[in-house]
């Protein structure tokens, strides 16, 4: 007994490397977190910097009160007024639509709607805050401003003459007259034209797309009332009317004043929409007559920062810097309106008094305007790209036997089944989503060549498998974790950039060294370039062997552990220090296709091998893996057969075959249910398959549509609308928004963590934590044109990088995604339920295992989803990449994260410019509706995640 | 031969220093538990009070918890009862706004101290939760997830030994791999308990193991508990009377304020409080 109690007590004692290991993991994410406090003060620095430069030139006082803009021309001035008066008439112009549209919808939803209509209808008003802002811009240039520029017969209508005696005598200094002037004495109602660009369809674009975020956080405040005060209401004898009017909203009012300060400081930064529609003519307003500011081009704030931009070499002249001067202004603008949403500042709100019905058929009208927005966007685009009339009647009949019919059968038959509803939304997940990342995956392979990438695959990922031999011999394997992740990225720059990043740093670097140690003899005599060959080398080496050393020397010194440590140690050297230049060239021996298949199936493999080993044990895995590596060698052999080039096949069979295979597998053993929703994505398939064959059997004649193959693979040759093709810019966009994901998510998702659960409430550190979250709450208000400055400064003028790199635009696009990221990832830890913590600790694990092994797995899907949206919103930013230089139109696909890419909303951008009908209504109308078939799939994504792990 | 008996008295206060000595009396005589006449006390407390931010939660707690028996906590919502138990694991290092005065040691070592490692700590003390708080895994996972945490090795039998002896075993053996959530409110209660003691605690505190569960799954977890006394200490909250009865060999009674009122020997306590706001609140009277 007293020896078992001896035992106890010393291990009651703080055990070293764990309290150690704790705190590097803490202080990990905790630099995770600070880091966004990094990228605020490298945006105030970065504007001030150069603003300050701008205002030795230009006095501050001219610039904020001079009424003439005019940067670019013989004889500059740089008055900003024109444009905050620009900025100002969109803002309002979008307010009057989107303020109480947006919360006649809320009150809609929260308080009249059944909770299945608010469940479609919410979701759909989101998709309208994440339509990229270019597509909104060109949708106002195209459609929205013919549709509003009243063609003359009704511009000039002659009113009955009974008609003029019921209209009021107007006084002249009424704002309205000018725009619908009723010339009483002819009865005549002028209305007048329109300009081309116009604030009018910008606002009224601007206004649709702040909509849903009035109406989204209206909403959330609104549901946050409490039923018991709306019980208590009606226990009264309330109507639902006083008690949504009376009692509901005013309980709500801050949450609502946020939404409507959060919409328009989104307002005053958009950029595209109005770049788009509205022109570059920066104006005074005009008095009284204010609706006539509305016919006309403006210019706003952004738009001067985007002109400026896109000026060809402007150099570091007063122009290029009175762009910072704009941003900072705008920045100040944005960031008061969002302390002034912190301050929670609350109004009252005064309703008209219309009763019961009425009130309730407004706030129907006032959900259905976003919706009808929603449909014209898609429709008239929809037409535009696909010119579904061309197509003829027997064309449509074929396509509604072969793919409507089968799926409305089969749509049907899951509503009643529901298990077979989850199996087709996990088989169509598998098929589709395969399909579209196999083809990304391909495209971006292709553009680089995979052999770079296998290399990094290689000694990469024998990394995580020399660690699991490692962790058996060495007690504190933890410090391996972020060596690891240290040599991955090490690994990733070597693999990527070393010409551009890690050189010049590493060359810093030694020659600080070498005049430090100048009289050193030896040290100092090495040139610097092979010093620079020994930092990669000792740092590759270094970090792990720390590591193994501090096991080593904490642990029983096992032989075979040393062994593998030491092999563990070659190899992760051998992927950091590069020794790709060493292996590359004996991997390009052999065919193209072994690469494709080893950088998408080996991962693949491992993955379904590990999977099954979980469910069914070792042998099934092992069987499992050696029947997907012939599979892929039968599908390299029937390729190679009828001769066509199995890469494309192999990456196919890895990416979309074996999930498909594995999803389907499932089903069809353990799901007996729900088996036969499988068929689900095949029918689609089939029917396309099927349909498309027959129409070129029977030579229907389909419709003329833009969406073709060659949109998608023929590059931008600017010959003839229909050879154009838009491929430099789908690969542009896949590797910006892949690179972002990779940089964004990994830091967002460890500042989550650490204010969720490291950061303390008080102290110093839990005040820290809170200026972090305040901090990320007013990026996620700066405007998307100022990281764009951020970046042009950090990665351009600092860094002296190449303008328009993809690195460049991947790493602009993270800041700007890192608040949406982090505060997704916090909504989705504060949801996992604190029983599951207290459960954990009371088992006795440390935070970090309960982080690990608890938390975040419950976290997952929350995050995911959070992160897919802001993916989502990545793919169609505009306005940074035209600030920081990205080409809009390239006519090759950039080769690497250190080339100059290109992106598709960019293409967008530069094509809209374009006034021949066919560029306007056919080919920008095409690439808008990828972009949002591309946008409205990973939206998709995200709400199947968010259904299916919800409890 | 009663060194640890005249700590206890040495320390309590008056209130309490009356029955400490009827304990003694009582020890050679009661033979309720399976051990000798020396208990050997495994957590001491000493004028614990604890604060969360202004509000007082215990008041100057004196209280022994002895080796290999099984102590019960009784009385009224709020008193403390949870409080004092989280107290003893350091559960209440995760609540920021409690502050803890006073001593409390474990084996003789000052838990509080400044080289007591909270995760240490825990893995010697066991905790089973008010409410079942399974981990959204596998059943197998569940139980296995301490020893995994402690970096101990996971073998079949331990997992299923840990749920034979919570009684759960007959009942999921067929479906270990299957999800935590999908066993009743009663098995996962259960389940809580097999992975509780599945890593071999020193002490075992039980916070209401059965308030949520129905008479026979109660009997089953009661007949764990006396079963458990032969290798753990445990002490269990109870808002059932008849249950402290039934399964205690001492009872300690708080009322509200946190103020430990009398703690005996179970039969003492039920039979013959010294007070008699314990006897009124035995009875019914009030709490
Ligand atoms: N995390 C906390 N923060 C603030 N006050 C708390 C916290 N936990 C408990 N308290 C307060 O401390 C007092 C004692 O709570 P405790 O949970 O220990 O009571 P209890 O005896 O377990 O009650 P019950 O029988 O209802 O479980 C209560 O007044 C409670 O409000
Ligand atoms: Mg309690």
């Amino acid at each position: 007994m007293s020896k078992k109690r001896e035992t106890e007590l010393s291990s009651l004692e703080r055990s070293e490397f764990i309290v150690r290991k704790e705190r590097l993991y803490g202080q990990l994410l905790a630099a995770c977190a600070v880091l966004t406090i990094a990228v605020t003060v490298g945006i105030i620095l970065s504007l001030s910097g150069q603003a300050l430069t701008f205002f030795g030139h230009v006095s501050p006082i001219d610039f904020l009160t001079g009424q003439n803009w005019s940067p670019l021309s013989n004889t500059p001035s740089y008055g900003v007024i024109p444009l905050i008066s620009g900025t100002l008439i969109v803002t309002v112009g979008s307010a009057v639509i989107a303020l109480p549209v947006g919360l006649g919808a809320a009150i809609y939803l929260s308080e009249y709607a059944s909770s299945r209509v608010r469940g479609i209808v919410k979701p759909l008003l989101e998709i309208l805050a994440g339509i990229p802002t270019v597509i909104y811009g060109y949708f106002a240039l195209v459609y929205l401003t013919p549709l509003l520029d009243a063609p003359l017969p009704i511009r000039q209508t002659i009113i009955p003459e009974w008609l003029s005696f019921s209209l009021p005598v107007i006084p002249d200094w009424v704002p309205l007259l000018p725009e619908f002037t009723l010339v009483v004495g002819e009865f005549v109602l002028v209305v007048p034209s329109i300009s081309t660009f116009n604030a009018l369809s910008a606002s009224i674009a601007v206004g649709v797309m702040i909509i849903p975020m009035v109406s989204s956080i209206s909403e959330d405040a609104l549901s946050a009332v409490p039923d018991s005060l709306r019980e208590a209401g009606y226990g009264l004898g309330s109507t639902k009317f006083d008690v949504s009017t009376s009692i509901v909203v005013p309980a709500a009012t801050s949450g609502i004043v946020s939404s409507y300060v959060l919409a328009l400081s989104r307002a005053i930064g958009e950029t595209m929409i109005v770049v788009v529609a509205a022109g570059e003519s920066p104006k005074m307003p005009t008095f009284p007559n204010i609706l006539e500011n509305f016919t006309e081009s403006i210019e706003t704030m952004t738009v001067a920062m985007v002109n400026i931009a896109s000026a060809e070499s402007l150099g570091e002249t007063v122009a290029y810097e009175s762009m910072f001067a704009i941003g900072l202004t705008l920045f100040a603008i944005t960031l008061t309106m969002n302390y002034i949403e912190t301050l929670q500042r609350s109004g009252r709100f005064q309703y008209a008094e219309i009763k019961g019905k009425a009130f309730e058929a407004i706030l129907i009208a006032a959900t259905l305007v976003g919706l009808v927005a929603l449909i014209l966007l898609f429709g008239f685009m929809f037409f535009d790209a696909f010119g579904p009339l061309s197509a003829s009647l027997e064309w449509y009949l074929l396509f509604l036997s072969t793919l409507v019919a089968p799926v409305s059968a089969f749509t049907l038959y899951c509503r009643r089944n529901p298990a077979a509803r989850t199996a087709n939304a996990r088989a169509s997940a598998a098929v589709f989503g395969g399909l579209v990342l196999s083809l990304a995956a391909y495209i971006v392979l292709r553009a680089m060549s995979p052999y770079g990438p296998l290399v990094y695959l290689i000694t990469v990922s024998s990394m995580p498998l020399s660690v699991a031999v490692y962790g058996r011999y060495a007690e504190n394997s933890y410090f391996v974790g972020p060596a690891m992740v240290l040599a991955m990225l090490l690994a990733i720059v070597w693999t990527f950039g070393s010409e551009v990043l890690l050189f010049p740093l590493l060359d810093a670097v030694f020659g600080l060294g070498n005049a430090l140690l100048g009289g050193v003899p030896v040290l100092g005599s090495i040139p610097v370039p092979v010093g620079r060959g020994l930092l990669v080398t000792a740092i590759a080496v270094g970090v792990p062997t720390l590591a193994l050393a501090n096991s080593v020397l904490r642990r029983r010194t096992s032989r075979a552990g040393i062994l593998a440590v030491f092999a563990v140690l070659g190899l992760s050297a051998a992927g950091t220090a590069g020794l790709d230049r060493l292996i590359r060239p004996i991997l390009e021996v052999l065919p193209i296709w072994s690469a494709y298949a080893g950088v998408i199936g080996l991962p693949v493999t491992g993955i379904l091998a590990l999977l099954i080993t979980r469910q069914r044990g070792m042998r099934a895995g092992m069987t499992a893996a050696v029947a997907v590596v012939g599979g892929g060698l039968a599908v390299v052999a029937i390729a190679s057969a009828v001769s066509m080039d199995p890469s494309l096949w192999v990456v196919l069979f890895f990416g979309m075959g074996v999930p498909t295979a594995y999803v389907v597998g499932e089903a069809v053993i353990s799901d007996r249910d729900g088996r036969v929703g499988v068929a689900g994505p095949f029918i689609i398939l089939g029917g396309i398959l099927v349909g498309a064959y027959l129409e070129r059997l029977l030579s229907v004649t389909g419709p003329d549509s833009w969406v073709t193959p060659t949109l998608l693979t023929n590059s931008w040759n600017g010959l003839t609308a229909t050879e154009a093709g838009a491929y430099p810019s789908i690969v542009g966009s896949i590797m910006i928004v892949s690179f972002m994901a990779l940089m964004a998510f990994p830091v967002g998702v460890g500042a989550a963590i650490y204010l969720e659960e490291y950061a303390p409430d008080t102290g110093w550190k839990g005040r820290l934590a809170n200026l972090v979250e305040l901090n990320i709450a007013n990026l996620a208000g700066v405007p998307s044109v100022v990281y764009g400055l951020l970046g042009l400064a950090l990665f351009q003028n600092l860094l002296n990088f190449a303008p328009g790199l993809v690195f460049s635009a991947a790493a602009t696009l993270g800041f700007l995604i890192l608040p949406i990221v982090i505060v997704s990832a916090q909504e989705a830890l504060k949801a996992v339920p604190d029983s599951l913590r207290q459960a954990s600790y009371g088992m006795g694990a440390s935070r970090w295992q309960t982080i690990r092994s608890v938390v975040l797995p419950e976290a997952v899907p929350g995050i995911l989803t959070g992160t897919i949206l802001a993916l989502g919103r990545a793919i169609g930013e505009t306005a940074p990449l035209i600030i920081i230089a990205v080409p809009t139109t390239t006519f090759t696909t950039p080769g690497g994260l250190f080339s100059s890419g290109a992106a598709v909303p960019l293409r967008i951008f530069s094509a809209s410019a374009n006034f021949a009908p066919e560029y306007r209504k056919g080919v920008v109308a095409a690439l808008a509706i990828v972009l949002l078939v591309l946008m409205l799939t990973m939206n998709a994504i995200a709400i199947v995640i968010r259904n299916k792990y919800q409890r | 031969m009663s060194e640890p008996d005249q700590e206890t008295q040495a320390g309590s206060t008056d209130e309490t220093g009356n029955s400490s000595l009827i304990e003694t009396h009582v020890t050679s005589d009661t033979s309720v538990d399976t051990q000798g006449e020396n208990p050997t006390s495994v957590v001491e407390t000493r004028n614990l009070s604890v604060y969360y931010d202004e509000e007082q939660a215990l008041d100057d707690v004196n209280l022994d918890i002895y080796e290999q028996e099984v102590t019960a906590i009784i009385g009224p919502s709020g008193c403390g009862k949870s409080t004092f138990l989280r107290c003893i694991n350091r559960m209440n290092d995760l609540v920021e706004a409690a502050t803890i005065e006073g001593e409390l040691r474990f084996r003789g070592t000052d838990i509080y101290g400044d080289n007591v490692d909270p995760v240490a700590l825990r893995r010697q003390i066991g905790m089973v939760f008010q409410h079942p708080n399974p981990f959204p895994k596998s059943i197998y996972d569940n139980v296995a997830y301490g020893l995994r945490v402690q970096d101990r090795t996971v073998t079949d039998e331990i997992v299923e030994t840990a749920l034979k002896r919570a009684a759960l075993w007959e009942e999921v053996k067929d479906q270990l791999h299957t999800s935590a959530l999908d066993l009743s409110g009663g098995q996962q209660q259960r389940l809580c308990i097999a992975r509780a003691i599945a890593v071999n605690p020193d002490v075992l505190l039980m916070d209401e193991p059965a308030s949520a569960l129905d008479p026979i799954a109660t009997s089953k977890i009661e007949d764990l508990i006396e079963d458990l006394t032969s290798e753990y200490t445990v002490i269990i909250v109870t808002h059932n009377m008849q249950q402290a009865a039934r399964i205690s060999d001492r009872t300690a009674v708080f009322l509200t304020g946190g103020e430990l009122v009398e703690f005996d020997h179970t039969t003492t306590i039920f039979e013959n409080p010294a007070d008699d706001r314990v006897e009124d609140y035995i009875t019914g009277k009030f709490g």
